[in-house]
């Protein structure tokens, strides 16, 4: 028999534990103690000896458990009221030295309302965290210069042509639910890789730079992804599927081609999101794009919140029925007032509501805490069975 | 019928003559929304057996639709809010004379905008007295009236930008326009552009002055109003539309004025605070009274 160190054990009761909370409802009270944090001199053996008999009180009433994670912190999970709490929190806090740094030594966690907290301290703990921030491209000394409207006009009649095969990536959209029940493939979000295609067409200028010709360029390249999408084979067998799109593309004559061919059923099977920023810059297209989809079938979604946006949405979204969140670490940081916000905005049907970037189990817990089970990211595509079809 | 894309006169003529004398013409020119207007009269035409014609990329006819079908289509047309015409059988024979010649996206780059001399004029409406409030220095004219129809509408727009950014470039060296009125409240647009630029200090230092920045930076409005702010600078915020009424409700977007382009039907709109909002390029007089029915007090006009 392989022997399984106790902290994995840990690890694997912790996040069953946190999921049943988040999925029942489960109250419980949890006493984090940051011994990672401690200071070098005072990790001996006899001072965490110590902190641990001070918790020992309360595990006696048996109903409270103590985890360890692989970092050396400790987790004490109990239900309310647990009033025995208040005493060792102060037992710990006597022993333990005044932080200063930000994180205090000892703090308090309640569930299941920080259940994401919880799951990002267990994912860091396990070295499962958030990505780190992409390192930066090595420093090319002055930034790129926009590319010039000649340029762009040089490029477009190839793009016109183009096979993006290459540049489009498929990421699944999964339910997944708190009881782990049902879960499956929804649908898949194609999207173009525009950096690369901006790389191989204009290298040497940052078309971010100029915004309105980054607009041109990839209104042309969504062009060619429906010209994909009419593919006879990709006809055949016509996938559900979600796109984000410019709304000066839906005016395109490629759009209208698309939604020629495409029956009444299989359009209701595609869901176009618009970038609120997007929809700023054009309001006439958008407009304009948001009514036709709606009368034909399709269905739409705001796509790419993020916190920043919250208060200058109306609740109504825009009249766009879905919504889907680009999860960063920052939604875990967000205010009351932006905690508001949100809540306003959530449509009530959650189905109608999806999590992009669930890349870290922390993301996964937050769209939980909010009863969103729809997400897409690089942990829903390493963990999706091949068994699971397409509903 | 087979949607053959006839060429106006005698294949017009030839198209009203099969169909009945109760089928008319249902005609459409929707400018940027023409590929989704074209898209639904070939779906109409195809199911009823009548003619497609498409005169120019900017125009569609249906012929022959039968009346209950062509108003239906209108309708829907309609509720997209994309006008359509429904024209009797008997006057249809005379738009062929006047089918238009194809209206050619440009494919040239936008001319450079000259740097623009004199801002124009902001002006408040106060019992039936008109105030000027500010001065707009701005790339050529405000949308809608820069004569950048039948270009491709990001280009024109890229020319806008590009012309500000030498505004820019002025402001930086301290030429203000020649035009403005020093003691007046000066806007200066922005181009697009991701982050905030170096930003220069106002002209005379006096408060009031404001950086118009395209609305889809409101993204990001922290940002921008704190560069702003530290410059000494207020802010406003240009290309506001109807499709986009509810977003100014109080509070939701910050800074002071906002700025939209007349449209049909604008007054009739339930604004949530007209107050604040600029309108800009009204295509005449008339359209003035019902503004100001309406709750608008703030017209940016050629002088």
């Amino acid at each position: 028999m392989t022997a399984v160190a106790p902290w994995r054990q840990d690890a694997l009761a912790l996040a069953a534990l946190l999921r049943a909370c988040v999925s029942e409802g489960l109250e419980r009270r949890v006493l984090h103690l940051a011994l990672s944090a401690l200071p070098q001199a005072l990790r001996r053996q006899h001072h965490l000896r110590l902190l641990r008999e001070v918790l020992q009180p309360a595990l006696r009433p048996a109903r409270a458990r103590l985890f360890e994670l692989p970092t050396g912190d400790l987790l004490l999970i109990a239900p309310p009221p647990a009033s025995y709490l208040e005493e060792v929190l102060a037992d710990c806090r006597r022993l333990l030295p005044e932080s200063a740094a930000e994180a205090p030594l000892c703090r308090e966690w309640r569930l299941p309302q920080q259940a994401a907290g919880l799951l990002a301290l267990l994912a860091d703990a396990l070295g499962l965290g958030l990505p780190a921030p992409a390192p930066a491209v090595a420093d090319p000394g002055a930034p790129l210069p926009p590319p010039t409207a000649e340029q762009l006009q040089a490029i477009l009649p190839t793009l016109s042509r183009a096979d993006l095969e290459v540049h489009l990536r498929l990421r699944s959209l999964c339910l997944i639910a708190p009881d782990g029940q049902g879960s499956c493939l929804l649908r898949q979000h194609h999207e173009l890789d525009l950096p690369a295609i901006a790389a191989a067409l204009l290298p040497g200028a940052d078309p971010a730079a100029a915004p309105w010709l980054a607009r041109r360029l990839r209104r042309e390249a969504e062009q060619r992804l429906l010209a994909l999408w009419m593919g006879a084979e990709e006809m055949r067998n016509f996938t559900p599927r979600s796109a984000t799109l410019l709304p000066a593309t839906i005016l395109s004559e490629a759009f209208q081609r698309l939604d020629r061919k495409l029956a009444p059923a299989w359009r209701a099977a595609v869901t176009i999101g618009f970038a609120f920023e997007d929809a700023l810059a054009d309001p006439e297209a958008f407009g304009l794009a948001r009514r036709f989809l709606a009368l034909r079938g399709y269905r739409l979604m705001l796509a790419e919140l993020t916190p920043e946006q919250l208060p200058l949405l109306p609740p109504d979204r825009f009249g766009l029925p879905g919504l889907e969140i680009r999860f960063t670490p920052d939604w875990l940081a967000i205010t009351a007032a932006q905690r508001q916000a949100l809540a306003g905005l959530l449509p009530a049907d959650r189905d109608l509501v999806s999590l992009a970037g669930a890349d870290a189990a922390a993301a996964i817990g937050w769209g939980w805490e909010r009863g969103i089970h729809r997400f897409r990211g690089r942990l829903v595509e390493t963990g999706l069975s091949a068994a699971s079809a397409p509903r | 019928m087979s949607l053959a894309a006839l060429p106006p006169g005698p294949g017009l003529a030839a198209a009203l003559q099969r169909a009945g004398a109760d089928h008319g013409l249902l005609r459409v020119a929707a400018g940027r929304g023409q590929p989704i207007a074209a898209s639904l009269l070939e779906e109409a035409a195809q199911r009823c057996g009548a003619v497609l014609l498409r005169p120019s990329a900017a125009e569609a006819w249906a012929i022959g639709l039968p009346p209950k079908a062509a108003e239906a289509l209108c309708r829907q047309l309609a509720e997209l809010g994309l006008p359509a015409q429904i024209i009797p059988a008997a006057a249809a024979p005379l738009l062929s004379a006047a089918a238009v010649a194809p209206a050619r996206v440009a494919s040239a780059a936008p001319a450079p905008l000259a740097l623009p001399e004199n801002p124009l004029p902001v002006w408040r409406i106060e019992g039936g007295v008109l105030r000027l409030l500010a001065q707009r220095w701005l790339p050529g004219l405000p949308a809608g009236q820069d004569g950048a129809a039948g270009q491709e509408a990001e280009l024109a727009a890229h020319g806008r930008d590009l012309c500000a950014a030498r505004m820019l470039e002025a402001a930086q060296a301290g030429a203000w326009p020649r035009g403005w009125r020093r003691g007046l409240p000066l806007w200066l647009d922005l181009p697009a552009l991701p982050v905030p630029p170096p930003l220069p200090a106002p002209p005379d230092g006096l408060a009031g002055h404001a950086l118009v920045l395209p609305l889809c930076r409101a993204v990001d409005a922290g940002l921008w109003q704190a560069a702003a702010a530290a410059a000494g600078w207020q802010l406003a915020w240009r290309g506001m539309a109807p499709e986009l009424a509810p977003l100014l409700a109080p509070g939701r977007l910050p800074g002071g004025m906002v700025l939209a382009a007349w449209r049909p039907g604008l007054p009739d709109l339930a604004w949530p605070a007209p107050e604040r909002l600029v309108i800009e390029a009204l295509p005449d007089r008339a359209a003035l009274r019902p503004l100001l029915r309406a709750g608008f007090a703030l017209l940016g006009l050629p002088p």
